[in-house]
């Protein structure tokens, strides 16, 4: 009887297993050209995991690129990022007039922008999102981006104007602070031949008091709490003197530099020229947020379980919270027509492999970038849907400049001399070599320079010219006996793929130099402390990824001293930096930053890597969506393709 | 009895705010900030950012701030990850998916375990025996995280039956994989003890009364 029964057992076994072995066969003859299945959803619904579960909807909080996308679906901007290029495009301002150097922008709206309650939106509503992006109470960690505003940094520090209590006459910046850039066309009294001869108008009503302000000399601005103001006042005697029985305005956001000329047409100045500006609009911060329900409900306007007002080409349905969002097309849109997708459901997911699990089962349509794991490239990279492009980011080294041996520049070239980029992006699979600081292939007509190339030769004969003499032992390998390795150290935070890259470069080196310099991993929070406050000697792992597409998101990181985590300044770039954003002519700015690019580059107080790489993975049947160098999606070109002879079979171009 | 339990269920209370009070020294001692990232922000910004927060308030008075909430109102305050939400609202939002997960696969563990537990006792020495004590014996030795991507691998991967990841709410699909596998450990206990219960003890017993 039990014989009998384990017989039927194995029989039900052996039937069960050949039942597998042939669904996982089909399975696998589906996934020869593409990564899993295949089959498009039924609905014209788009199922995508945008990265972790979003810190905040209100546009302007988070910093995150998953956010970023979350918002492109719900909320417009002045400009929108176009699908390949992520050159800014007419969202909410149909055209926009520049003055004559790129430091006034002046924005035409559309007049049938709606809120997802069908609310209209005007020039205003603009000028409320801004200043309240920039407002000191709502310390949003974007408001640096609002730098380039007019009295912008000032409102969002607190600071105060100094005034003269009989004549009501304000001090101004330039009669004390010694080597001031020169001040653009906008903070100078209004002329006449100051916008560009192809703007379609005449100026808008140039005489408001507010226009006026904007087109006097920056006013003089000191910091707003007093400890902070006696401290700067104390070490300037000439500045102590000027102040004495001046009375102290705050800065408020009335004197922030946007203004709503009319009911469509809004205007924004600049404290220096930024012909780059304009792309800069598309980022979250300056995107529309609706001022009555911020009104009604506070901080706390844009929690699940509200309806949240919007103003993108979506409107959120249901929001689950670390399950999925869901948003629908809303129809108040002013490009409704245009939308394809019904709903977007997005997937808050973190972890990498199940991620792609669920992408290859078919239950997700697209997964963000970096998420194919390294140990799955081998396999995913020869998929007809894997997205292979290059990024607006970079890898590179901080050099602590400030301590020997290396403020030695020969030093520091040296060790830029003996790594082999090409062999470590080729180790690396999907990064491309980088000898210079702005990502490789991504500024179309910018004539980037070149950094040096590998040369081991050379390398150890600068670090001999900078006495630390490299010899040849027999077997061939080199010694650099007197070289301090107990003064540089690499470090880097706890991450498996930063250890990898820290031992290659360390190798490298090692068989180049004949230097071993030891690695030292932190824990995040210690590491981005130890490197902020130069606590660190030698070198230090960096990645930089673009705000806006332009090379000067990347230069600025050495604009101002201090921020680039190597000590490295120099005023002679920072002039170079200046003189070429006062430039009108594209071209010539353009080569302007590649010289300061250049400069900065032969210093040497980073050792660049590679341009990172998107590495992400789309369905063949999702068209509209390209693997833009900064993975940001404008959804409502995004469409699925039910005819298969229409699919994507590879990478989409991004070319025209 | 019941004075015991609600005893013990008092004593609790002091333990949570010692832990709580602990964690936040803690985390006020460790270096960096929550604001801190790969992007270095200009000072007034992170001044913004410290006043909006009450971090430029001296220690103490932080400290009191939120022991106040906690103790006076059950409030947890706001979340520094997920700007805009409460923490209370985002743990009512997540106690009850872990609970009701947990409670399944207890459920689930005790009825299989007991299931499993007699089978074997019943036909001791049998194959039946032998098989659900092996099961049984795999289920304490594999771990989770082996056998949860093992059961992905299998029903997710190469039989795109069930999903391999993601939530799908009271009753779905996705509750299918994560009970089973946190039911494993507790179900092949569950069976061994009902095994050695239904065999075992009654056998105690009359070797006592023969000697007795």
């Amino acid at each position: 009887m039990i014989i009998r029964a384990s017989k039927n057992v194995i029989a039900l076994i052996l039937l069960a297993s050949f039942v597998l072995t042939s669904l996982s066969c089909s399975s696998l003859s589906n996934s020869e050209v593409f990564f899993g299945a295949t089959a498009p959803p039924k609905l014209n619904i788009f199922r995508y995991v945008t990265g972790d579960e979003p810190e905040s909807l209100d546009p302007p909080i988070s910093t995150g690129q998953p956010e970023a996308r979350i918002y492109m679906a719900l909320f417009d901007g002045l400009v929108e990022y176009h699908p390949k290029s992520l050159q800014p495009m007419p969202a909410m301002a149909e055209r926009w007039d520049v003055n004559n150097d790129s430091s006034e922008f002046t924005f035409h709206l559309r007049q049938n922008g709606r809120w997802s309650n069908g609310d209209p939106i005007d020039a205003n509503d603009f000028v409320y999102s801004f200043r309240r992006a920039v407002s000191p109470e709502l310390a949003s960690r974007n408001a640096y981006l609002a730098a380039y505003i007019k009295y912008s940094q000032e409102y969002n520090s607190g600071a105060v104007f100094v005034r003269d209590p009989q004549t009501k006459q304000f001090l101004l910046a330039k009669d004390y602070k010694e080597s001031a850039a020169p001040e653009p066309l906008s903070s100078q009294p209004l002329g006449t031949v100051e916008y560009r001869a192809t703007a379609e108008e005449s100026t808008p009503d140039p005489d408001s008091a507010f226009h006026q302000l904007m087109h006097s000399p920056a006013r003089l601005s000191l910091p707003g709490d007093p400890k902070a103001r006696t401290k700067l006042l104390d070490k300037d005697a000439k500045l102590k003197a000027a102040i004495e029985g001046k009375e102290l305005v705050p800065v408020t956001k009335e004197d922030f530099g946007v203004e709503a000329v009319d009911k469509y047409t809004l205007r924004i100045s600049l404290v220096q020229s930024a012909p780059f500006f304009v792309g800069l609009l598309a980022h979250q911060v300056f995107r529309l947020v609706p001022k009555k329900a911020i009104e009604q409900y506070g901080e706390r306007w844009a929690e699940p379980n509200r309806e949240i007002i919007s103003c993108g080409p979506f409107k959120v349905k249901t929001w689950q919270p670390y399950d999925k969002l869901i948003v629908e097309r809303d129809p108040m849109y002013w490009d409704a027509a245009t939308v394809k997708l019904d709903e977007i459901h997005f997937y808050p997911m973190s972890d990498n492999p199940s991620i792609m699990n669920l992408y290859k089962v078919g239950e997700v349509d697209a997964v963000l970038n970096h998420t194919v794991p390294n140990a799955w490239l081998e396999v995913v990279k020869t998929k007809k849907d894997y997205m292979d492009g290059v990024e607006a980011s970079i890898d590179f080294l901080q050099i602590n400049v400030t301590q020997p041996p290396m403020n030695d520049v020969r030093v520091r070239k040296a060790f830029n001399y003996a790594i082999d980029k090409n062999a470590w992006a080729a180790w690396r699979k999907i990064v491309k070599p980088l000898t210079a600081f702005t990502p490789e292939g991504i500024f179309q007509g910018y004539p980037q320079p070149k950094g040096d190339q590998f040369d081991p030769e050379k390398a150890r004969q600068l670090l001999t010219e900078a006495g630390f003499p490299v010899t040849k032992n027999a077997d061939g390998s080199f010694s650099c006996r007197n070289f301090p390795v107990d003064q540089v150290e690499y470090i880097y935070n706890t991450q498996e793929s930063n250890k990898a890259m820290a031992e290659w470069m360390q190798a490298q080196w090692k068989q180049n130099l004949g230097i071993t310099i030891s690695l030292r991993n932190m824990e995040w929070k210690t590491f981005l402390n130890a490197r902020a406050k130069l606590e660190y000697k030698g070198f230090s792992r960096g990645a930089w990824s673009a705000d806006y597409m332009d090379p000067f998101t990347f230069l600025s990181l050495f604009y101002t001293g201090g921020e680039s985590g190597t000590g490295w300044e120099d005023p002679k770039y920072v002039a170079i930096l200046d003189e070429a954003n006062r430039q009108l002519d594209p071209a010539k700015r353009y080569e302007l930053l590649a010289k300061a690019e250049k400069y900065m580059i032969d210093a040497q107080p980073v050792i660049p890597f590679d341009t990172a790489s998107v590495n992400w993975v789309k369905k063949p049947y999702v068209k509209g969506m390209y693997p833009n160098p900064g993975s940001l999606f404008a959804w409502k070109f995004v469409y699925i393709e039910r005819d298969q002879a229409k699919w994507d079979t590879g990478t989409p171009s991004l070319a025209d | 009895m019941l004075r015991f339990i609600i005893k013990r269920l008092l004593v609790t209370i002091p333990t949570i705010l010692v832990v709580i009070s602990i964690t936040w020294g803690l985390v006020r001692l460790a270096p960096g900030n929550f604001y801190s990232g790969e992007k270095k922000l200009p000072a007034a910004i992170e001044k913004n950012i410290r006043e909006k927060y009450g971090l430029d308030k001296p220690w103490y008075q932080q400290y009191g701030k939120t022991m106040w909430g906690i103790i006076r109102h059950g409030d947890f305050g706001t979340s520094l990850k997920y700007e805009g939400q409460s923490v209370n609202t985002i743990i009512k939002r997540s106690l009850p998916v872990s609970a009701g997960v947990g409670i399944l696969a207890y459920l689930l563990a005790l009825v299989l375990g007991i299931v499993f537990g007699s089978i074997a006792a019943l036909k001791q020495n049998s194959k039946w025996d032998y098989s659900s004590m092996a099961l049984a014996m795999l289920g304490i030795s594999v771990p989770n995280f082996v056998l949860g991507p093992i059961l992905v691998l299998v029903f997710s991967l190469t039989l795109y039956w069930l999903p391999p990841s993601r939530w799908g709410g009271f009753p779905s699909r996705n509750l299918i994989l994560p009970v089973l596998t946190l039911s494993a450990i507790y179900m092949a206990y569950i069976a061994r003890l009902t095994r050695a219960g239904m065999l075992c003890v009654p056998t105690t017993f009359v070797r006592l009364v023969q000697k007795g």
